[in-house]
């Protein structure tokens, strides 16, 4: 057994040049299938991040048939009775309690349409990242005229700091439209596009007072402790949540788009790997049968000298596995190095908006244990398997003939 | 008669100063056309060497070859490559034929180069084919051809560009004595009625038999020349 | 015809070789034409879909409204720029529309709605809003015996504020003076689907909308609708220089959907990107062949250079021959290729779920059946074999007829 690694060994480096060549090969696939990886990981990093982390939170507690309609009159009542429940749960980093209405704001010469959320300073800063996103005038304290809108809608509406805005909104239950006037308190910028236009935020208080929900809401957004908490649908936190008419969902079920993005990123991951397999099957298997053309003579011989099948085929097999191993250290070394280098420097993609999400910022890959554990141990199975039809092929070499052609 | 071929001490040496193989050493050496000449000497006496040098496939160390009068260390890759084409005709010991292509297209190829017309390509490839006796097998590829059938291809290859002269080194090397002696008339009838001059080279004594001048080499030095 | 047939005939001898790497540069040809049809396929059915259903090809607003949408950023609707559109022989159709944002009022809720106020005939033929009337019928320009006139509202207005036609919709906005505009309108129809363009919108008369916004004569938008989205940066630039010194901007559905735009662009781009390491994946492969290949034929080259043929045919030959394979190769793959595209073009398959790309619903994977599809990857493919297979060819003609035939 060692002797024939030996022997694998020596001869796989009789002709380096070709070696070389098909291992450079195999790396580059390898490489590129680690590249590939990471840069997806890194694409889905951002869309998860920017979904959940920016404004949304991991999970959302609703009143059914809120999420579909936004109709405000489905706003949830026993507020109390869930915020406790989130309290008493260990998993559950933060949470806050919003009223959410779509009105009219105007300012003395524009008006559009967008959405009133009334949040709590405190909760919202724990849960969204409306407090960092502030670029002119404060955050939120709870005041009565206070108001913050994007800065979109600022162009839009063509006002600054301390301006007037009047917003305008129905009242739930079949009430009055009412109209309440605020200053413009602060501006954000979430670097996303809806929040940034349409989106502005009020008191807590404030907004339930114009809507007319007494102490009721229509949203909880949540965040857990761990966030691959809420991609389990089956948390005992949201069967807790999920009483009297309400659901607590979390952000895979609220953004099923997302779900489908993550299927179909896997899918091409798996494409794109199949290809570059082939690619590296076929010039394994070409390679392979170069190194025993040139060896026909040679194989006729150990043949002749009573060799049997089997052993040329393990020899074969042997060979490709260690051009497997070659191929496998160059592909570690240059996917490694460069999804290191993209992990900190990122790569432009150029202007790209998915989901409403800017993908602007340069990517940063994502290096992964299992692009460089499982990928490579492909790689190897795949050497080994498309070693097998020139090892077949050796083994069936007929020492009369391969003497007789030599010549 | 005037001479064909002229090297004037002629030198080449391989490997560094330190170890240095002298394969020709001051070598002077007149062939005449028409002549058939053998090269002859024990393995590693510089017969291959000299034969490369004629040819203009090799450089010399020192000295010059001059064939037909003129210098060729004087000419450009591409003038000696027209000048082999045009004025010399190679024989080498084995694989000499371009394994896709079929012996009569061997032999076209070199009219080919030359930019001879099809219809007078057609005519004297059957021509040739005839004189080095392998009518009817030109379609084989040289895979499907004996060894004497493909060094008579091979000459026949050398033949039809008319060259001054034909250099083969070996040619017999790779045949048995029969079919090497077969070979050596059919290349020396040739001389006779073409008039084309062949240096060639052997160490088999049946084959030297049939030389008219025999050049007898030693460590790269002429050591006697024998006109019979 | 020396050459070629000696190529051909170098590559019939090593068919093993040849028909492996034929099938990686087949399989290169494949990617290349099956991504790029499937790309501007998909691409170029979802441009139409947008230019046709609502934005038209080009659009003519005041100065930057597009960028920066103010309500007195308008249009005297005139004589002239419609003059310059009638003159225009390449446009189809083209419609004027009025937009304001506006809060929707409606059985005791509200929401906030977009009201495009449009041209009710030459709507019809501009865009696709006529066939998306899912309920009652498309509206006209009249006012009713009641003094109101009618209006259209997407499948969300009525879906959120529980409207049925016939049922009355009060819209409150802020009218161009700065006055509150309040008026009641009777809904006539409810166009579109929940994920559609109309969604959120409300429509009305031109004239209507007009008197709701104290706008009379006033639009904010030209749609411009062509036979194809390819022309449209010319004919956008024609316009604009017929329009010079007016202080319209004409724009191209580039502009007027840029976010969708430069995510393509980037798209397109990432994917050439992928598909050229592809490439040189396959190349690599390639030119381990092509340089086995010249090591093990060194003494064939000795003897062609001994019976005097010239370096530089010896290159040639060997870049003919990986020239001829890369022929077969996209050959092969063009037979593979051809109805996979076909079908791609004819059926496509839709999305179970659209993604948003830059604003724009992305579910359908359609191809394009067009000859730069098949003969790009061609070129791409032929070109990258000629280019492999330099340095070998050259290593080739280098042989010396001494060292190859010392060689063995
Ligand atoms: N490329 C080379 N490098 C170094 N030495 C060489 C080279 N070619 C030939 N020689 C040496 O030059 C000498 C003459 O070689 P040459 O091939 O001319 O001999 P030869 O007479 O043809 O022998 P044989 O009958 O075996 O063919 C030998 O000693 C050989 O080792
Ligand atoms: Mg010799």
């Amino acid at each position: 057994m060692p002797l024939t690694l030996v022997l694998a060994y020596r001869n796989l480096f009789r002709n380096t040049r070709r070696t070389v060549l098909t291992s450079l090969m195999i790396g580059c696939c390898l490489a590129a299938l680690i590249l590939t990886d990471g840069v997806i990981k890194g694409m889905l990093d951002v869309m998860i991040d920017s979904v959940t982390q920016t404004f949304a939170g991991e999970g959302q507690v609703h009143r059914k048939g809120f999420r579909d309609s936004l109709d405000t009159d489905l706003y949830m009542n026993n507020i109390d009775e869930l915020e406790a429940t989130l309290k008493a749960d260990k998993s559950i980093a933060g949470y806050s309690v919003r009223t959410i209405a779509g009105g009219m704001i105007s300012s003395s010469y524009h008006m559009t349409g967008g959405a009133i959320y009334g949040v709590s300073a405190e909760q919202e800063a724990g849960v969204s990242k409306l407090k960092q996103a502030i670029i002119q005038g404060s955050y939120l304290s709870d005041g009565d005229a206070e108001i913050l809108i994007g800065k979109g809608m600022a162009e839009l509406l063509e006002v600054d700091l301390g301006d007037r805005l009047v917003v305008t909104l129905a009242q739930v239950d079949g009430g009055d439209l009412s109209q309440a006037l605020f200053r413009v308190s602060g501006i954000f910028q979430f670097g996303m596009r809806e929040l940034d236009e349409n989106v502005t935020f009020i008191s807590l208080a404030r907004g339930r007072e114009l809507l007319g929900t007494g102490q009721g809401a229509h949203e909880i957004a949540i965040r857990f402790v761990n966030a691959e908490d809420a991609e389990d649908s089956n948390l005992p936190i949201f069967k807790q949540l999920s009483r009297n008419g309400n659901e607590a969902l979390g952000w895979l079920e609220i953004n099923p788009q997302i779900g489908a993005m993550i299927e179909m990123v896997d899918y091409s991951t798996l494409i794109v790997g199949l290809v570059l397999y082939l690619l590296a099957a076929l010039g394994i298997i070409n390679s392979m049968f170069m190194s025993i053309y040139e060896r026909i003579y040679e194989f006729g011989v150990i043949k002749a000298l009573g060799t049997r099948p089997g052993q040329l085929i393990q020899l074969i097999l042997i060979e490709a596995l260690l051009l497997g191993i070659l191929g496998s250290i160059i592909g570690l070394a240059l996917g490694g190095a460069l999804t290191w280098y993209f992990s900190v420097h990122g790569i432009p993609l150029g202007e790209f908006e998915f989901e409403g999400i800017s993908l602007a910022d340069k990517i940063r890959t994502i290096p992964a244990v299992n692009q460089f554990v499982v990928f490579p141990i492909w790689v190897l199975v795949l050497t080994v398997v498309a070693g097998i039809y020139p090892a077949i092929f050796a083994s069936r070499i007929v020492p009369s003939r391969a003497l007789q052609r030599a010549l | 008669m005037e001479s064909l071929i002229k090297t004037t001490q002629l030198c080449r040496y391989f490997g560094t100063e330190a170890i240095q193989v002298k394969a020709l050493d001051h070598v002077d050496l007149e062939i005449s056309s028409g002549e058939f000449t053998a090269i002859v000497g024990p393995s590693g006496s510089g017969k291959s060497t000299l034969l490369n040098l004629i040819g203009g496939l090799d450089n010399p160390t020192s000295g010059k070859v001059e064939l037909g009068g003129t210098d060729i260390a004087k000419m450009t890759g591409t003038e000696l490559s027209n000048f082999r084409r045009d004025h010399i005709g190679f024989v080498f010991q084995a694989y000499n034929l371009i394994p896709v292509l079929s012996a009569a297209e061997n032999i076209e190829y070199v009219m080919l180069l030359q930019g001879v017309a099809a219809t007078e390509r057609k005519q004297k490839v059957e021509e040739i084919l005839e004189k080095v006796g392998m009518q009817g097998l030109g379609d084989r590829r040289p895979a499907e051809l004996s060894g004497g059938q493909q060094q008579r291809a091979a000459v026949a290859r050398a033949l039809v560009s008319k060259p001054d002269i034909i250099l083969a080194d070996e040619p017999t090397a790779n045949l048995d004595s029969k079919t090497g002696i077969g070979l050596l008339d059919m290349m020396k009838q040739l001389n006779e009625e073409l008039n084309v001059t062949f240096v060639f080279s052997t160490h088999d004594e049946k084959i030297m038999e049939r030389a008219r001048r025999l050049i007898h080499l030693a460590d790269g030095e002429i050591e006697e020349d024998e006109i019979r | 015809m020396l050459l070629p047939t000696l190529a051909l005939r170098n590559i019939l001898r090593q068919r093993r070789r040849s028909i492996l790497t034929a099938l990686s540069m087949g399989g290169g040809y494949l990617l290349l034409s099956f991504s790029f049809s499937l790309v501007y396929g998909s691409y170029g059915n979802l441009i139409d879909m947008f230019t046709q259903d609502h934005t038209g090809h080009i659009q003519i607003h005041f100065d930057n409204y597009l960028k920066k949408p103010k309500l007195y950023k308008s249009i005297q609707a005139n004589d002239e720029v419609e003059a310059v559109l009638d003159k225009h022989a390449e446009i189809v159709s083209y419609a004027a529309r009025i937009h304001a944002a506006a809060l929707a009022y409606g059985n005791n809720k509200s929401a906030p709605v977009s009201i495009v106020g449009i041209d009710v005939e030459r709507e019809k033929t501009t865009s696709m809003l006529v066939k998306k009337v899912k309920q009652g019928t498309f509206f006209s320009n009249v006012m009713n015996e009641d003094g109101y006139y009618s209006a259209m509202i997407g499948y969300g207005v009525a879906n959120s504020l529980r409207l049925k036609t016939g049922n009355e919709l009060v819209l409150i906005s802020q009218g161009a003076d700065g006055s509150i505009a309040n008026d009641i309108y009777i809904v006539q129809g409810i166009v579109g689907t929940m994920t559609s363009w109309e969604k959120n919108r409300v429509f009305l008369p031109l004239n209507a909308a007009q008197e709701f916004l104290s706008m009379p004569g006033k639009v904010h938008e030209y749609s411009i609708l062509l036979p194809s989205s390819d022309a449209a940066r010319e004919v956008a630039e024609d316009i604009q220089s017929a329009l010079a010194n007016s202080g319209l901007k004409v724009s191209p559905w580039q502009e007027i959907e840029e976010t969708f735009y430069k995510s393509m662009q980037a798209d397109i781009q990432g994917n050439y990107f992928s598909l050229g390491i592809i490439v040189f994946i396959v190349f690599i492969g390639v030119l381990n062949t092509v340089v086995m290949s010249v090591l093990e034929r060194t003494r064939e080259f000795g003897v062609m250079r001994a019976i005097g043929t010239n370096p530089w045919r010896i290159t040639l030959l060997i870049i003919l021959e990986t020239c001829t394979l890369a022929l077969f190769s996209c050959a092969i793959g063009f037979v593979v290729t051809l109805p996979l595209i076909a079908w791609f073009t004819f059926e496509g398959i839709q999305l179970a779920q659209s993604l948003d790309i830059g604003g724009i619903p992305y579910d359908t994977l359609k191809g394009e059946f067009t000859l730069p599809v098949f003969i790009i990857p061609l070129l791409v493919i032929v070109a990258s074999a000629a280019v492999v297979s330099i340095p070998p060819g050259i290593r080739a003609a280098r042989i010396t007829p001494v060292e190859a035939l010392g060689s063995h």
